[in-house]
């Protein structure tokens, strides 16, 4: 019989009380995201929402929706010497890195006016 | 080695009330960002200060969340290399924002000095451990 995988800690804390189609958004929101210097994903996730006091869900919907498009990147092309990148936009900003294949994923999401 | 571990025990327990602490000031300190993003906004070149304080903070906060639930991060020295180059006032808009006398900013500067103590903190941890765990294994 095969083992079921671990379940993350902190993807059951970040899905509870949301429906299950909300659960299903957050797992696909996820996916854009880079655990950095955290355990997984999740962690950083719950660890961003708590510490700028926003509902997981929303936090993950507000960074998801960022608009690159129009937005200022630095550097323009290609990533700094810690392998980050910002976009910035109208008060907001997101920080991405690329990942092991080359993918840009989100570092960071944060309002500069609060 | 029971003194070690004794050490670090404590270490985490601090580990994880630095990171509350930190939470708190950086809420106390969401005041003075507007007006921090007016005076420092970066440019086309550079990061601007709250993106810089943000990295440093994720970065930071990253191995000291992990410290605080497992006690102990994959690659060791990996952790302590990047921890030693993380310092808050090696980044050259920080440690201006940090000595001008015209950026009043307190709460700021009060949350910058308390996320670089979590860092000293979190490598002291890792590097006693580091010594501890061929031991251990």
């Amino acid at each position: 019989m095969q083992e079921e995988p671990p379940v993350d800690p902190y993807l059951e804390e970040i899905c509870a009380g949301y429906t299950d189609r909300e659960k299903v958004e957050i797992q696909q929101y996820l996916t854009e995201w880079d655990a950095g210097t955290y355990g997984s994903v999740a962690q950083s996730i719950l660890d961003h929402a708590t510490r700028k006091d926003f509902a997981p869900l929303k936090y993950l919907r507000k960074a998801h929706n960022f608009n690159r498009k129009g937005s200022v990147r630095v550097p323009k092309t290609g990533y700094r010497w810690d392998g980050s990148a910002v976009y910035r936009k109208g008060g907001e900003y997101l920080i991405v890195r690329p990942d092991s294949s080359g993918v840009e994923k989100i570092v960071t999401y944060g309002i500069n006016e609060e | 080695m029971i003194q070690a571990q004794n050490k670090l025990e404590i270490q985490k327990e601090y580990v994880a009330l630095l990171l509350e602490q930190l939470t708190i000031a950086d809420r106390d300190s969401s005041q003075e960002r507007k007006a921090i993003a007016k005076q420092y906004p970066g440019s086309e070149q550079e990061f601007a200060l709250l993106e810089e304080l943000e990295l440093l903070t994720v970065n930071i906060r990253g191995y000291a969340s992990i410290i605080k639930l497992t006690g102990g991060v994959e690659n060791v020295r990996d952790a302590i290399q990047q921890l030693s180059q993380l310092s808050v006032f090696n980044v050259p808009i920080v440690a201006r924002f940090y000595v001008e006398q015209r950026s009043p900013y307190p709460q700021t500067k009060m949350y910058l000095q308390l996320l670089d103590y979590l860092r000293l903190l979190v490598l002291e941890y890792l590097q006693v451990q580091g010594n501890i765990q061929p031991i251990l294994a």
